[in-house]
């Protein structure tokens, strides 16, 4: 069943066009990538699916609801962690991730999020003195406040340290395998090649290509391509977790 | 209804939490209040003497002799009455009466020695007397509720302090919740930003008459000031004064966070509008002392009004009804800025 859909999606800033006619759908229960560098619409495109803005043309749907129109079912149905986050500096997580639930007219007991996500230590402590990993952490807890069938993910391991980074794929690996359909913006490919069943490439507001990451590598292969790089059996990362373990360094 | 209170609640729990908060919006005016309540070192003596002619046309002359002095501004009075609670409010230092029988009688307030003999001595060189021998000037002390600059400035700071924290917790709370990106996981949620927005609104009016409660106690307990005359109807208007006044200057605060051009020069654009409030709308001063045209600049200010309204019924006890004036001009700035918030405000 097709959990998302859009259809030749257009977004101009003035002059500028951030999104220039774009289609896809995801399954549900899909992990669906955007890859794409910096600028090239990524963020246009989720959040226009959040229902943050307003597209210039085309459509979005998602669980057949029209992101515009049916704005509000969207929003009840799906959950969010945007590419900057920020909470309110004076509440401790508790406080916040119960706030948020009363937003969403849920019951979920705000202690149990908080252990979901492995911040239930910090329960009573301010937004404002947690490390980046954990604030990305209270991010996608507060965005399960709903217990939402699909989840949109910004940027959520950027400028984290390779031990937050894995104990989010870990985090993101959970919410699959219960059957969520995941939308998940990155430009570190092998952030993509470690979690999505299919990405799409966007450059300059277009899609360029869209498939599994197994089927993209071979394509370019089968055309006679080697990669320059010897490929060797291990990554430095995995020296460097090897090393200094996988274990969260910031609590 | 749950949402608006879960963020009432969220927001003041933020407040209490935040020192510069509780600096700004207690500390800091109780400081001030007591400092000039206690010094009282803006000399508070009216430069003016009223006059009030009780004995016909005939001393004419008399009263053009007095208005031509150069040492001293005579106020001439059509009413005595008038003259009395000019001189209650501290408006005038003393009132001269020219009786029937050719007296003279210096009224001025109880303990105001300097200036009883100022006026006094005026008044025997004017008529060419000695000032021990015999003669027709009779003093006099009127009875009546005069708290001195204390009195002034204890219902003036709590003006001015509903002012800053209305216009204030408005341009750099809510634009810093705006610009850390706070409102667009708000806007994420299936709810309507203006939740947000209202249930702050309600924390910080609770919170600011609250604030106003405190500063008149303070200035009950501490400067011994005589707050609403035993008038439970006087200590109600003040309350509902700052309600009012809370509620504008908000409203003022959000229309200056819609008009100003970007996020930097909105508090810029409030000390703008506040600070030459603090100094034209009889906050630390009585406006009378202001010249003439500026005070009708003051009279156009929402800040004189509720000075106004809240110190008439904090040194005189007077109810809601009698500051009917007050309430109106508040409730006329208060749908002009609705008025502006409403087409101007972007929750961008």
């Amino acid at each position: 069943m097709e959990m998302i859909k859009v259809k030749n999606l257009k977004k101009n800033y003035d002059d500028f066009e951030a999104v220039r006619g774009i289609n896809f759908n995801v399954d549900e229960g899909e992990v669906f990538g955007l890859l794409g560098p910096n600028g090239a619409g990524k963020t246009t495109t989720v959040e226009i699916l959040e229902g943050l803005i307003e597209p210039t043309e085309g459509n979005a749907s998602i669980g057949d609801y029209d992101v515009v129109k049916n704005s509000k079912i969207v929003k009840k149905m799906i959950g969010v962690q945007l590419q900057s986050v920020n909470f309110f500096e004076k509440l401790s997580l508790y406080e916040i991730v119960e706030l948020f639930a009363t937003l969403y007219s849920s019951s979920t007991d705000p202690d149990s999020i908080l252990e979901r996500v492995d911040l239930k230590k910090k329960r009573d402590s301010y937004f404002k003195t947690l490390s980046g990993g954990q604030k990305q952490r209270l991010s996608i807890a507060v965005a399960l406040v709903n217990n939402p069938r699909v989840l949109f993910f910004d940027e959520p391991t950027t400028g984290l340290d390779p031990q937050a980074r894995r104990n989010l794929w870990d985090l993101i690996k959970s919410f699959q395998k219960e059957g969520k359909t995941i939308v998940l913006t990155t430009h570190y490919m092998e952030e993509a090649e470690e979690l999505c069943d299919r990405v799409a490439i966007i450059d300059e507001g277009k899609i360029i290509k869209i498939d599994s990451p197994s089927n993209l590598i071979d394509e370019l292969t089968k055309t006679g391509f080697k990669t320059q790089k010897k490929i060797k059996d291990a990554t430095l990362e995995d020296v460097f977790i090897s090393l200094t373990g996988k274990s969260l360094r910031e609590d | 209804m749950k949402i608006y209170l879960s963020f009432t609640i969220a927001a003041s729990k933020m407040f209490f939490r935040r020192k510069s908060s509780i600096f700004w919006s207690l500390f800091f005016p109780v400081v001030t209040m007591l400092v000039l309540g206690n010094a009282g070192f803006i000399g508070y003596s009216a430069p003016d003497v009223g006059l009030y002619n009780n004995s016909g046309p005939g001393e004419a002359n008399k009263i053009s002799d007095f208005k031509s002095s150069k040492s001293i501004t005579i106020r001439e009075y059509l009413s005595l009455d008038e003259a009395l609670i000019a001189l209650e409010k501290g408006t005038l230092s003393a009132v001269i009466t020219l009786d029937t029988n050719s007296e003279i009688k210096v009224t001025t307030r109880e303990g105001d020695i300097a200036e009883k003999e100022v006026v006094e001595n005026f008044v025997f060189r004017m008529m060419n007397q000695e000032i021990n021998s015999v003669s027709n000037v009779k003093s006099d002390i009127a009875e009546m509720n005069y708290q001195g600059y204390k009195g002034f400035i204890v219902p003036g700071i709590a003006a001015m302090a509903i002012m800053q924290n209305g216009i204030f917790s408005v341009v750099f709370t809510l634009l810093s919740y705006k610009n850390q990106g706070v409102l667009k996981r708000l806007k994420a949620a299936p709810i309507s930003p203006s939740h947000f927005i209202v249930g702050h609104l309600i924390s910080r009016v609770s919170i600011i008459v609250l604030q106003t409660f405190i500063l008149l106690l303070m200035g009950v307990f501490v400067l011994n000031v005589s707050i609403g005359q035993g008038s439970i109807l006087a200590w109600i208007n003040i309350l509902f004064l700052s309600f009012l006044g809370g509620i504008l200057f908000l409203a003022i605060g959000l229309a200056i966070s819609s008009l100003a051009p970007n996020e930097d020069s909105a508090p810029a654009l409030a000390n703008l509008v506040t600070f030459p409030m603090l100094f034209l709308s009889g906050v630390f001063f009585p406006i009378d002392f202001l010249p003439k045209i500026i005070s009708y600049i003051s009279n156009l200010l929402p800040l004189t009004h509720l000075a106004q309204g809240i110190r008439l019924s904090a040194l005189y006890g007077n109810s809601p009804l009698m500051t009917m004036p007050q309430i109106a001009i508040t409730f006329a700035w208060l749908a002009l800025s609705f008025f502006i918030c409403a087409i101007s405000f972007k929750w961008e």
